[in-house]
C-alpha cells in the first residue's frame, strides 16, 4: 500500500475514548421547555401591509450529546396561532407558520424565521404572503432550558 | 469539515497529503487487500470503524501547523464560477416495446449460460455463470407476472463515465435553458471542470445528466439492467463496488424487483425488474377497477382504471443502487435517477378537466407526463481531487460530506423560468447532508408531496423543513410574482460540521451573508425568469389532493419497536451477509445489532396491519428511516400526534426521527411478499450496518417461511437458511 505520509506517530485521542464509553461531553438532559409569548407587528408591504398579532409557542429541546461538539437545541416553533389583517382591504390572513430549526446552544440567540400568511378565501394559497418573525431567545447553558424569549413580526427583507 | 478557501498552502497540502493517504486505504478496502480488521491491527482503524486520529491521515488530526484539526482540502473548482452554466434536466429513459428486448423476458430468472471473464472474483478459466443474475427458481420470479405482464420495456446499463450523444430532456430547449440537447454532453460537473473517468463516475447509461423514467398506472414496465462496468473489482477509481442491485424507491412491487441488498449482480449480467405499477391494495380494494380516481393516464386523454385504493396513488419516486455495504459510494458514483408515476389524479396534463385531474403544474402537449413546466431537481454534495475526479472517504462512519453544492449533477446551475406555476420534485440524493430550502426573498412555496405521496391539502411553507437523505419534497413555486428579466435563488440553511445531523439551521439571511464555514449553505439554484408563457397557466394547486387511506377499520395485527443506535453487535459472521459497523438497529427490547441480510428481524404477517415505532437512541445524530414496499402514515412523533408537522400529514416511505427522537408509523402488508428492507437512508450509517431485512412470507406458494437467503456469485446465486431469526420475528 503506497502512503504519502509525513512523519507522525498514530494517536488515539480522548474523543475516541469517549465514543466507546458513550459518555455525554455535555452533560444536558434532553428536557423540553416550552414558552408561549405575544407576537405582533405590521407586515409592511406591497400589496397591503398586514397588522399581525397572536402568540408563538416556542419549544426548546436540548440535543444529547455523546460525542463532543458544540452544544445544541433543536427549537419547534409554532406561530399557528398569529393571524392578521390587511390595513386596506380588511382581509383575514391565517399563518402556517411551523419550524423546527437546529441551534447551537448560546446564552442569548437571535432567531429569524420567515412564515407564510395565507389570505382567506378559495385561491389563497396563490397569493400567500411571507412574514419575518424575529425571537430573542435566553436560555440556561447549564441545563440548555429556554428560560426567556420575546419577538416582534415583520416583513422580510431580503440582504442586498 | 472542508478548510477554508484562505488557508496556507503548507495546510492544504498537509491536508491533500491526508486525503491521499486515506484514499490509499478506501482503495485497499474496496479491493478487498485489507480488511476493516487488519486496519485495526494495524492501528488505522477503530473498532468502531472510524479512522484514528493519526496525523497524516485523518483530516481531525492535530495538525502539524495548528493545533486545531486540520480539515479537507477544499475540492478546486479551476476558476469555475457560480451560476455560470444552465442546469440540465433529467435525461429521459426511451420506452419501448417489451418486443424489444433481447432475450426476452422471463417470469422465472434467465438461468442460460454465458462465459464468465476471468476477471471477476473467484472465476477461473472455463467458468460459466448465468446470463440474468437474479436469483433462480420459483421464490424470486415476478409475482404476479402473467396478471400483469410487462406492457413496456425500458433499458438501462451501469457503467463508466462516457460522452451523452443520446441526451433526451423530454423537453424543447427553450424550457432547459437553452441546452442543445442535440450537442455532446461531456461527463462533467461544470464545462469548466475536468471531465469524470470512467472509474470516477458510474452511473446509469454511463452519462450525465440523470436519468428519469416516466410511468404510469396500469401500465407494467419491465426495467431491464446491464451492468457494464469493470469484471476487475479494482477498476473502481478508488472507491465503489462493481455488483449492484437496483432498488426503486419506495416501488409497490414484489421483493423480488425491489433491490434487495443481497440480491446483487455482476458485470456482464443482467437483471430484470418487473414494476407491474399497481395502487396498494389491488386484491381487496376497487378490485373491480370501476373508481375513475384509481387508474392511469389513457393515451386519448381518458382514464385507464386500475384494481386499489385510489388514496394509495404515488407519484415521485426514485432508483438507485443498494449493494450491500457499497450503496454509498455507488450511489455516490453517479448511479441514482428519478421515476416519474402519472396517474388519473397526478396526469401530468395541466388543462385535461375531467373532475378527477388535478391538473398540477406541467404543460398540455400530450395527454399524460408533460414536464415542461414540471422538473426533477436531485441534489447531493460532492467532492473531487486535485485532478478534479470524484473523491470519496469512508473513514467517518457519521457520514461523509462533499464540499461542492450539485443540482442535476451540475455545479450550482441557473435554470430558465416562465412567469407562471412551476412544479419541482425535489430529491436529497445526498450521502449523509440534509438539505433546508428556501427562496433567497423567502417567497412561499406551496408543499404538494412529502417522498411518494400527494399530501391530503397543500401546505403553504417559506422554508422547508429539513429534508433527509432520500425524501422527496414536491413544491410548487409561482414565478408569475416575479418581472421579466429578475432573479430568484434556491438557499440552504442546513450547515453542516460533519454527517451527524445539522449543526445549525440558519435564517436566510445568515445562510445569504456568505459567513458559513459550510461550503454548501447558500445559494445553489439560480432561477432566471426569462419571458411571459405562451400560454396561459392552466395548471392549480387545488385545496383538497389525496386524502389518507381510511385505516380505521383494520384492525392492529404487532406493534414494534425498532431502535436506531451506535455501539451495535455481531451476532453472526458469514463473511457475505453480515457487515460489522458501529450502526445498528434494536428490535423488540432486544440488542442493537449490526446489519446481516441473513437475519430476518421481523415478518409481518400477510394482509395485516401494523403499528411501528421507530426511536432513536440519541447521542446528537439524526436517521432518516427508509421502510421499503409499504407506505406509512405516522400516528405520532415522540408519542404526541400534535407533534406531527402539516408536511408530515400525508404518507411517506422515509422518516427523519431527530435527534433524541420518535416516530409512530402504521403501514398495511399487502399484494406481493418476500424480503424488504429497513435502513438508515444516511448511507454511511446503512452502510456501516444500520440495516435490517423483513419480510412477508406467509402469502402463500412460492413461498416459505423464513424465507431462503441468496447468496450471489459470478456462477449463480446459491441459497443458505437464514443466519438468525429473531424471537420476535414472526
Amino acid at each position: 500500500m503506497k502512503a504519502h505520509r509525513r512523519s507522525s506517530t498514530p494517536v488515539v485521542l480522548s474523543i475516541l475514548a469517549g465514543i466507546l464509553a458513550g459518555v455525554p461531553s455535555t452533560g444536558i438532559a434532553g428536557t423540553p421547555t416550552t414558552l408561549v409569548i405575544p407576537v405582533a407587528g405590521t407586515v409592511d408591504d406591497v400589496p397591503e401591509s398586514i397588522s399581525l398579532s397572536g402568540v408563538a409557542r416556542i419549544t426548546s429541546t436540548p440535543v444529547v450529546q455523546r460525542i463532543p461538539g458544540r452544544p445544541r437545541v433543536v427549537l419547534s416553533i409554532d406561530l399557528r396561532d398569529v393571524s392578521g389583517q390587511g390595513l386596506s382591504t380588511g382581509t383575514t390572513y391565517v399563518s402556517t407558520g411551523e419550524a423546527y430549526l437546529t441551534r447551537l446552544l448560546v446564552l442569548s440567540d437571535l432567531v429569524e424565521v420567515t412564515f407564510a400568511l395565507v389570505p382567506s378565501g378559495p385561491d389563497g394559497i396563490l397569493s400567500a404572503r411571507t412574514a419575518l418573525a424575529s425571537l430573542r431567545l435566553s436560555f440556561d447553558l447549564t441545563s440548555g432550558g429556554l428560560t426567556a424569549a420575546s419577538g416582534t413580526l415583520s416583513a422580510f427583507r431580503p440582504p442586498g | 469539515m472542508y478548510l477554508p478557501r484562505n488557508a496556507s498552502k503548507a495546510r492544504v497540502r498537509e491536508a491533500e497529503n491526508a486525503r491521499r493517504n486515506r484514499a490509499e486505504i478506501v482503495k485497499a478496502l474496496s479491493h478487498g487487500q485489507v480488511s476493516r480488521r487488519d486496519l485495526i491491527r494495524m492501528g488505522l482503524m477503530s473498532a468502531a470503524g472510524t479512522l484514528v486520529l493519526t496525523n497524516g491521515l485523518s483530516p481531525f488530526a492535530k495538525s502539524a501547523y495548528a493545533s486545531i484539526p486540520t480539515g479537507a482540502p477544499r475540492s478546486p473548482l479551476f476558476g469555475v464560477q457560480a451560476f455560470t452554466q444552465p442546469m440540465p434536466r433529467f435525461d429521459v429513459l426511451p420506452r419501448k416495446p417489451v418486443s424489444a428486448l433481447s432475450p426476452a423476458p422471463t417470469a422465472q430468472a434467465n438461468t442460460t449460460q454465458q462465459p464468465l471473464n476471468p476477471a471477476l472474483e473467484g472465476v477461473r478459466p472455463g467458468d460459466t455463470g448465468p446470463i440474468e443474475g437474479r436469483p433462480p427458481g420459483p421464490i424470486w420470479a415476478h409475482q404476479e407476472f402473467t396478471r400483469f405482464p410487462p406492457a413496456i420495456s425500458i433499458e438501462a446499463t451501469q457503467e463508466g463515465a462516457k460522452v451523452n450523444t443520446a441526451y433526451n430532456p423530454g423537453v424543447a430547449s427553450a424550457f432547459n435553458s437553452g441546452i442543445n440537447a442535440a450537442a455532446p454532453i461531456r461527463p462533467t460537473f461544470h464545462p469548466g471542470l475536468p471531465d469524470q473517468g470512467a472509474l470516477a463516475l458510474w452511473t446509469f447509461n454511463g452519462t450525465v445528466p440523470p436519468k428519469l423514467m416516466q410511468v404510469r398506472y396500469g401500465e407494467p414496465v419491465l426495467f431491464r439492467h446491464r451492468n457494464m462496468l469493470p469484471f476487475d473489482v479494482r477498476q473502481n477509481g478508488g472507491f465503489g463496488r462493481h455488483t449492484i442491485s437496483i432498488h426503486e424507491h419506495n416501488g409497490h412491487h414484489g421483493a423480488e424487483n425491489d433491490g434487495f441488498t443481497g440480491a446483487f449482480f455482476f458485470p456482464g449480467q443482467f437483471y430484470d425488474y418487473h414494476y407491474p405499477i399497481v395502487l396498494g391494495g389491488w386484491r381487496t380494494i376497487n378490485s373491480a377497477a370501476t373508481d375513475p380516481r384509481a387508474g392511469g393516464p389513457a393515451d386519448n386523454g381518458g382514464i385507464n382504471k386500475v384494481a386499489g385504493d385510489w388514496r394509495e396513488t404515488m407519484s415521485s419516486h426514485w432508483f438507485h443502487d443498494h449493494m450491500f455495504s457499497f450503496t454509498s459510494q455507488n450511489v455516490y458514483k453517479g448511479m441514482a435517477g428519478m421515476f416519474n408515476i402519472y396517474s388519473a389524479l397526478d396526469r401530468g396534463s395541466e388543462a385535461l378537466n375531467d373532475g378527477v385531474n388535478l391538473r398540477l403544474p406541467s404543460g398540455t402537449a400530450k395527454t399524460f407526463g408533460n414536464l415542461e413546466y414540471d422538473v426533477n431537481l436531485m441534489l447531493a454534495d460532492k467532492a473531487w481531487d486535485a485532478n478534479g475526479q470524484l473523491f470519496f472517504d469512508i473513514f467517518n462512519t457519521d457520514g461523509f460530506l462533499g464540499d461542492v453544492m450539485t443540482v442535476n449533477l451540475a455545479y450550482k446551475p441557473f435554470f430558465e423560468v416562465e412567469r407562471r406555476k412551476y412544479r419541482f420534485r425535489i430529491l436529497n440524493g445526498a450521502v449523509a447532508r440534509f438539505f433546508k430550502i428556501a427562496l433567497s426573498d423567502a417567497s412561499p412555496m406551496i408543499f404538494i408531496a412529502n417522498d411518494g405521496n400527494l399530501m391530503p391539502s397543500p401546505v403553504v411553507l417559506t422554508e422547508l423543513d429539513e429534508q433527509g437523505i432520500a425524501e422527496r419534497y414536491d413544491i410548487v413555486i409561482d414565478f408569475s410574482r416575479y418581472s421579466i428579466g429578475s432573479k430568484v435563488w434556491m438557499v440552504n440553511l442546513a450547515e453542516h460540521e460533519d454527517g451527524t445531523m445539522p449543526s445549525r439551521d440558519l435564517s436566510i439571511t445568515e445562510a445569504l451573508s456568505g459567513t458559513s464555514p459550510d461550503p454548501c449553505v447558500g445559494k445553489f439554484l439560480e432561477f432566471r425568469i426569462v419571458r411571459n408563457p405562451a400560454q396561459a397557466d392552466a395548471s392549480q394547486v387545488p385545496a383538497t389532493m389525496i386524502p389518507n387511506p381510511d385505516l380505521s377499520a383494520v384492525p392492529v395485527a404487532r406493534n414494534r419497536t425498532f431502535v436506531f443506535g451506535d455501539g451495535a453487535n455481531q451476532t453472526t459472521n458469514n463473511p457475505v451477509t453480515t457487515f460489522r459497523g458501529p450502526w445498528g438497529i434494536g428490535t423488540n427490547g432486544g440488542e442493537v445489532l449490526a446489519a446481516d441480510f441473513g437475519r430476518i428481524s421481523a415478518a409481518p404477517r400477510f394482509g395485516t396491519r401494523e403499528t411501528w415505532t421507530l426511536v432513536n437512541d440519541g447521542g446528537a445524530w439524526d436517521h432518516p428511516i427508509h421502510i421499503h414496499f409499504e407506505e406509512g402514515q405516522i400516528l405520532a412523533r415522540n408519542g404526541s400526534v400534535s407533534q406531527v408537522p402539516a408536511w408530515e400529514k400525508g404518507r411517506k416511505d422515509v422518516y427523519r426521527l431527530r435527534p433524541d427522537g420518535s416516530v409512530t408509523i402504521t403501514m398495511q402488508f399487502r399484494d406481493f411478499g418476500g424480503m424488504f428492507m429497513e435502513h438508515c437512508h444516511n448511507t454511511t450509517h446503512e452502510d456501516n450496518a444500520m440495516l435490517l431485512r423483513w419480510e412477508i412470507d406467509d402469502g402463500g406458494a412460492p413461498f416459505l417461511r423464513p424465507l431462503p437467503t441468496p447468496i450471489p456469485t459470478p456462477q449463480g446465486v446459491t441459497f443458505i437458511p437464514p443466519d438468525d431469526i429473531l424471537p420476535s420475528a414472526f
